[in-house]
């Protein structure tokens, strides 16, 4: 008895005692859930989200996460006398299943890498920290029918197809191959690779021949255009325009200020001060996202519980009140 | 053809709708059974036409008519209206198409101002999942209009004094859990969807923002009744402000920031 009351009256004990009382009350509960629904609203008004993603934003459903887990132990007696076992098991199961939601989001905010790599057909990505090395063998791409969209809708860039057709190399061996698009990305060993769906276009050459017929290739890619010279003159070309027939925009740049040059045209060289400039080997590129999730299985976890606890609970539920209305059986048989 | 034949049905629907309503109000009024039984027979007609505009479209699209910003609500009344039928069934809760069809109204209303134009099925579109995520958020949504009508004729129940309000109440506690169960469907779905397609579960963009609001908005009402007790008049406040939030994630979150969400148009 002694030891058990000095445990009682430990400070630690008598802490925990506090903090366990603290958010097992409704009355915690409850001005939780409404701050939290109104933080909510209010990051919501604001221009950009990510205040959703601070650490007091996540500590805040933390919160809601303990108090529920506190209220759910605390009720736990309470519902198995007032209610029986079937609306305990749904209660438990529902609120379990929100927890594991709850420490799932939070553990993804801090564990797991997501990277974005471009890569470019019939190349060889290396992305460092990634256990494989990424070959684009073939981009399929359709374009939807001229007129589809508005054309400074959002959604003309979409593709009507875009099929990535990756190979993974393993220790220079092909490892897995498979084909992934927007919609269907690619899982490998827990790694999901997933194309982009508005990062794609083309990376080209800009072959430069002099009047000594001595060339120069520059390789242009249009998420970080190169500055070249031809003679003395800095030029840049950002991308290629056109499908069929491509065309690039030559530039220079004049005291801070961009000009335009002149036109370069697949098989027609653009002939400038004595220069020849042409397009040479042109390719599909996309980004890729290449990510890891090793929460995932606690969200799904936790959503099938919270579906299944509901379900029961609704049940049960039903099934009570219909045995209340109907024959009047005994009220505490609650056989499962 | 086409155009002029769904033209035609879709205002036949609402004129329909309309008739039914204002002959629901006046057997109301009169506490004439008998009119009232009248009016969901012409409801019954509208919906059927309703029902067919959709059949019409789905065939002239190719896909489920659930792509544009015209076809969501078009399909969240035809459900909204379909749900009062159902109820309709049981003579004791036809008054709650009082408060009901006007919801359905409201929404065919909305749709005569979008684009009625046939947009192809993008390929990112064409997903089970995605199908399966409007289809319950929808359902959850028109769950909850019953919610909320049910909870307007509780209160106006219990303000002249009339009897047996408490039928209102109840109903509008077993409808609110099949609103957040299947909102909480439509949002796990969602989520899935978007994560296939954009690479992330989560975004927290205006509409996913206002649908987690009116989904802690539903919890704390179940939490409220459940735990609280909280019954009638007070529950019923916040089943009306649960609705004002999935107007708001449904139309008014739209007129806000740009997002990845929306519909094709
Ligand atoms: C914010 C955190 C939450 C708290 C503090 C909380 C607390 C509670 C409490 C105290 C009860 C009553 C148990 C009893 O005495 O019978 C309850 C019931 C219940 N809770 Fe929660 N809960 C929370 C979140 C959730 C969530 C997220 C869900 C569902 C996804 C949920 C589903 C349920 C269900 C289904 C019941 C039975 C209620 C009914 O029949 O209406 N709860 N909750």
């Amino acid at each position: 008895m002694k030891a058990r009351d000095k445990l009682t009256h430990h400070p630690v004990t008598a802490a925990f005692k506090a903090v366990f009382s603290f958010f097992s009350s409704l009355k915690t509960a409850i001005p939780l859930l409404v701050i939290t629904i109104i933080v909510t609203i209010g990051i919501s008004l604001l221009p950009t989200p990510d205040l959703f993603r601070s650490w007091w934003y996540l500590g805040l459903l933390g919160l809601n996460g303990v108090s529920l887990t506190f209220i759910t132990i605390q009720h736990i007696p309470l519902i198995l006398r007032k209610k029986g076992r079937n609306a305990l098991i749904g209660v438990v199961v529902t609120h379990l299943g929100i927890l594991i939601l709850i420490v799932g989001a939070i553990y993804g905010g801090m564990s797991g890498f997501r990277y974005e790599v471009r890569v470019i057909e019939d190349e060889m990505t290396i992305v460092p920290g990634l256990p494989f090395v990424i070959h684009l063998e073939k981009l399929e791409v359709e374009e939807y029918p001229e007129g589809t969209f508005a054309p400074s809708s959002q959604q003309s860039a979409l593709k009507k197809k875009q099929d990535s057709h990756i190979t993974l190399v393993k220790n220079g061996q092909p490892w897995v191959s498979f084909v992934a698009k927007p919609g269907a990305p690619g899982y490998v060993d827990g790694i999901t690779v997933l194309p982009a769906l508005n990062d794609i276009g083309w990376t080209f050459e800009v072959i430069i021949t002099d009047g000594q017929g001595r060339q120069k290739i520059i390789p242009v890619k249009p998420w970080s255009p190169p500055v070249f010279n031809v003679g003395e003159k800095p030029m840049m070309v950002h991308n290629l325009l056109g499908e069929g027939e491509f065309t690039a925009q030559l530039l220079t740049m004049k005291d801070a200020e961009v000009l335009p040059v002149g036109v370069i045209t697949q098989g027609h060289p653009l002939e400038m001060d004595g220069f020849s400039i042409s397009l040479g080997d042109i390719r599909r590129y996309t980004s890729l996202m290449v990510y890891d999730r090793p929460h995932a299985p606690l969200l799904v976890t936790g959503c099938l519980a919270m579906m299944l606890g509901l379900i029961w609970h609704f049940y049960f539920r039903h099934r009570e009140r219909g045995r209340k209305k109907g024959t009047s059986r005994g009220e505490n048989d609650t056989h499962v | 053809m086409y155009e002029i034949v769904e033209q035609l049905l879709f205002y036949l629907a609402i004129l329909l709708y309309v008739i039914a309503w204002g002959w629901h109000l006046r057997g109301w009024q009169l506490g004439s059974a008998k009119q009232t039984a009248t009016a969901i027979r012409i409801l019954w007609v509208g919906w059927a036409v309703h029902v067919f505009l959709m059949g019409i479209r789905w065939y002239q699209a190719g896909h489920i008519p659930l792509i544009t910003a015209f076809e969501f609500v078009v399909f969240f009344a035809m459900l909204v209206i379909g749900v009062f039928l159902l109820f309709s069934l049981k003579e004791k809760n036809r008054m709650l198409g009082v408060f009901l069809l006007p919801v359905g109204l409201f929404l065919m209303f909305y749709a005569t101002l979008l684009s009625r134009d046939i947009q192809p099925e993008l390929a990112i579109f064409n997903s089970l999942l995605l199908k399966f995520h409007v289809l319950t958020t929808l359902l959850g949504y028109a769950a909850w209009s019953t919610t909320f009508a049910a909870s307007i004729s509780f209160l106006y129940l219990e303000r002249k004094g009339k009897s047996s309000p408490g039928l209102f109440d109840r109903m509008a506690y077993r409808a609110a859990f099949f609103a957040f169960c299947f909102l909480t469907l439509g949002i796990i779905t969602g989520a899935l969807w978007g994560d296939r397609v954009f690479g992330q579960l989560w975004f927290w963009d205006p509409k996913e923002t206002w649908s987690f609001i009116t989904w802690l908005i539903f919890l704390a009402y179940l939490h409220a009744r459940y735990t609280l007790d909280w019954k009638g008049r007070r529950a019923a406040i916040l089943a009306i402000i649960g609705f004002l939030a999935v107007i708001f994630t449904y139309v008014g979150v739209d007129f806000l920031l740009p997002q990845i969400h929306g519909t094709q148009s």
